[in-house]
């Protein structure tokens, strides 16, 4: 045993790093939506336009901000300006930051870091982990390239990276949305996919125990994007080459697939220079903090100083943190009604504009009195189960014409590329395709809680005898209407 | 306590929690997986709480193992592991050649610097050459819009996955062979510059033994000797700084954001994985 001073001196050793400080700092920024963890929903509030720098999914309860990734693949399928809007932003983070955002902003590398402080033997890196270190450079060609714009060719959105490998769109999206007893209805449309993702995810978790960071060097292609620009960034580390000596501490000391200091690989911790014994690496734009380096030590007291200036950081990083916090808390788009629409209940009537291919009419419909069994299936253009499924609403409205109303309900945010959607593919449907009203109003009168789709079937009286959260075959609406009625 | 005691008890409790943590994981996915294959079973609160409180022994015993690993390294003194920092035969040759200049070497070791210089050329342009033919390959399949399907998307990119497979392993089995024959090349030039500075010439293997091979693959490597890559850094991060602003005013101006706005605010289950 050790004698009690060393004791407390090691359980300071296990006072976190600054690094470690920031990634969690960004981490709990970056999902400050403390509504949303107790609602179960997520945030839509005007900050969701922007995307944040890490990995970080957006149907996360707690997230403020839009995943780069997920808005990339989305961009391919949406409008050009969609696509030059993200890609700006994500040339920016580049040029800018390069990989110091995997180092000290991304949560989800702040997760895998955690589980690698598990004190377990690691598998060090070698010429194989190196060979693996491309892989994400395929995972990016193909799951975020290749996949989504075939796709979006043919008019169907196709985000391939989040649906079939993002291990943070489960942890964050899946299991954050499945974890709130209020969304027990989401257990229902779990399947293969589920399945699949959790397995995987539960891999890269196990996995980053062993491993440094694994899913940040074999996997993830943000990464890989922001490794390419790391050579050109303006925040990162740097060798001065005139006093190195090449001694290769560093690279040897480095937990990543690096060749040089600051390479594709390289995150930018920063744990190189103090590893360098002629303090031969240094941060880029060190330069730029002389002015302050000497104003302090020019100071009476530059201890004294130095404490005010990080004193004074931290209060503001806290004050932005409560400020998002607060925001996010008060903010009206976070307000859902208490409760919608239920099974049994008499569906809430409301006039809807008709969307035909030419555009927004005149004509309304209410979906709660149309006399017949009614289908009200939400959708979205954006949405790719939607857009799969919505063939099986028009073979019904086919099959049960005179019986059954199938009336297609388009969110209201981007209603604009419904007519043109409906003109291309469905112009002699059978459906009638409606607008939600602002801020999808009758969605969440009918008790949508933010998933898409969403299908609520009524009787003759208008009372909802079925709800769906889940994508429909053509097999579970034939069987649905034929038990009704 | 000795202390090669207290390393074999650190050693053997993280081995311990290796192992937990590996059963915890296998038993989690297991436990997913059973749900989902169970003919009488589908996913609800009650059938996953069911299953998991079931699997969850491993996961308590890892948890505890954790505990207990992490009070061991509070409590018992800490056993300091001795840092094997040396140079790698890549850092040794260029901090030898460096030291010594290339005009001082003999015609030998500057035969076999060129000729080691040579093959890792040669190998980077195999390599190069490699990953052009698999990525033609597979655009080629990838621009047949046949091959991706609206109704089976799933089958189709799984289809595209075992397409790609073979696409990406070629390259990357190539690639390791060229790191691995990297490493062993530079121990081999460190070898000659050793026997060169000692003047023991007698014991490095004086005859290639694909001498035609061996002259064109240092030509190569005398070809990439001078070549210098000075680039204009300052230049290139203008260049992408304007590009991105500009992207990002016509994005904003025309409402790009609509878009990431409505992705961002509502659940697309199929795109977390839920649906």
């Amino acid at each position: 045993m050790i004698s009690m001073k060393r004791f407390f001196k090691r359980l300071a050793s296990f006072i976190p790093s600054k690094r470690k400080l920031m990634q969690l700092y960004f981490a709990l920024l970056l999902n400050a939506n403390l509504k949303g963890y107790i609602s179960g929903t997520i945030f839509k509030g005007a900050s969701k336009s922007a995307c944040i720098p890490g990995l970080n999914c957006y149907s996360c309860p707690g997230a403020v901000g839009a995943c780069p990734l997920g808005s990339i693949q989305g961009a391919f399928s949406a409008d050009k300006s969609t696509f030059f809007y993200v890609g700006g932003i994500l040339l920016l983070y580049c040029i800018i930051f390069g990989r110091f955002i995997c180092g000290w902003l991304c949560p989800f590398g702040f997760i895998q870091e955690l589980v690698y402080k598990i004190k377990t033997p690691k598998i060090k890196k070698g010429p194989v982990t190196k060979v693996l270190s491309l892989f994400k450079y395929v995972v990016l060609v193909f799951f975020v390239v290749i996949v989504p714009l075939t796709y979006a060719f043919r008019d169907t959105p196709l985000p391939a990276f989040c649906k079939y490998i993002c291990p943070a769109g489960t942890i964050e999206g899946g299991l954050g949305l499945l974890s709130n007893e209020l969304n027990d209805s989401y257990f229902s449309m779990l399947g293969p996919l589920f399945t699949w993702k959790f397995a995987l995810m539960i891999s890269v978790i196990v996995a980053s125990v062993f491993i440094f960071r694994m899913f940040c060097r074999f996997i993830c292609p943000l990464g890989a994007l922001y490794g390419l620009f790391n050579r050109f960034c303006l925040v990162g580390v740097k060798v001065n080459t005139s006093r190195c000596t090449n001694c290769d501490l560093c690279v040897k000391h480095c937990k990543m697939d690096i060749s040089k200091v600051g390479d594709r690989e390289c995150i930018a911790c920063g744990e190189c220079i103090d590893v360098c014994p002629v303090n031969a690496i240094e941060w880029k734009g060190a330069k730029l903090l002389k002015p302050y380096e000497d104003a302090v030590s020019k100071s009476k007291n530059p201890k004294k100083a130095r404490n005010l200036v990080r004193a004074t950081v931290c209060v503001l990083m806290i004050a932005a943190l409560v400020g998002v916090g607060v925001y996010t808390w008060f903010d009206e788009s976070n307000n859902l009604p208490d409760h919608g629409n239920t099974v049994g209940t008499l569906c809430y009537g409301e006039d809807l504009a008709v969307v035909t291919k030419d555009g927004i009419g005149e004509t309304t419909v209410n979906p709660a009195t149309t006399g017949k069994i009614t289908v009200i299936n939400f959708w979205g253009t954006w949405c790719t189960p939607c857009v799969k499924e919505l063939p099986y609403f028009d073979q019904i409205a086919t099959d049960f014409e005179g019986k059954v109303n199938v009336i297609a309900i388009h969110t209201n945010m981007i209603a604009e590329t419904a007519p043109e959607y409906i003109g291309k593919y469905y112009p002699e449907s059978r459906i009638t395709f409606a607008q939600d009203t602002a801020d999808e109003g009758y969605y969440a009168k009918l008790g949508g809680r933010g998933t898409y789709p969403y299908t609520v079937i009524l009787d003759e009286n208008g009372v909802i005898a079925e709800i769906f959260v889940s994508a429909l075959e053509y097999e579970d609406l034939k069987n649905a209407i034929e038990k009704i009625g | 306590m000795t202390e090669k005691g207290f390393k074999l008890l650190h050693r053997i409790i993280g081995i311990l929690i290796a192992i937990s943590i590996v059963i915890a994981g296998i038993c989690l996915a297991i436990g997913c997986c059973y749900i989902y294959f169970s003919d009488d079973m589908s996913y609800s609160r009650i059938a996953v709480s069911d299953v998991f409180a079931v699997i969850c022994i491993p996961v308590y015993a890892c948890l505890v193992l954790v505990v207990t690993g992490c009070l061991s390294e509070l409590l018992l003194p800490s056993v300091k592991q001795k840092s094997k920092a040396s140079h790698s035969s890549e850092t040794a040759v260029n901090n030898l050649l460096k030291k010594r200049g290339l005009s001082s070497l003999s015609e030998h070791a500057l035969s076999v610097h060129y000729r080691e210089k040579g093959k890792r050329t040669l190998n980077s342009i195999i390599m190069t050459a490699l990953t052009l033919v698999a990525c033609i390959v597979f655009f080629i399949y990838a621009l047949d819009r046949d091959n991706f399907d609206n109704v089976d998307i799933n089958g189709s990119v799984i289809s595209a996955l075992l397409v790609l497979t073979p696409c990406m392993l070629l390259p990357f089995s190539f690639h390791l062979y060229s790191l691995i024959s990297k490493e062993r090349g530079f121990k081999r030039v460190l070898a000659a510059l050793k026997s060169d500075a000692e003047g023991d010439i007698a014991s490095i293997d004086h005859k290639p033994r694909f001498e035609c091979f061996d002259i064109f693959v240092s030509k190569i490597g005398r070809f990439f000797e001078n070549s210098v890559s000075g680039r204009p850094l300052m230049f290139v991060r203008i260049t992408i700084v304007a590009i991105a602003i500009l992207c990002l005013v016509f994005g904003l101006a025309f409402g790009g954001t609509a878009d990431v706005f409505t992705k961002a605010s509502n659940i697309c289950t199929e795109c977390i994985g839920l649906g």
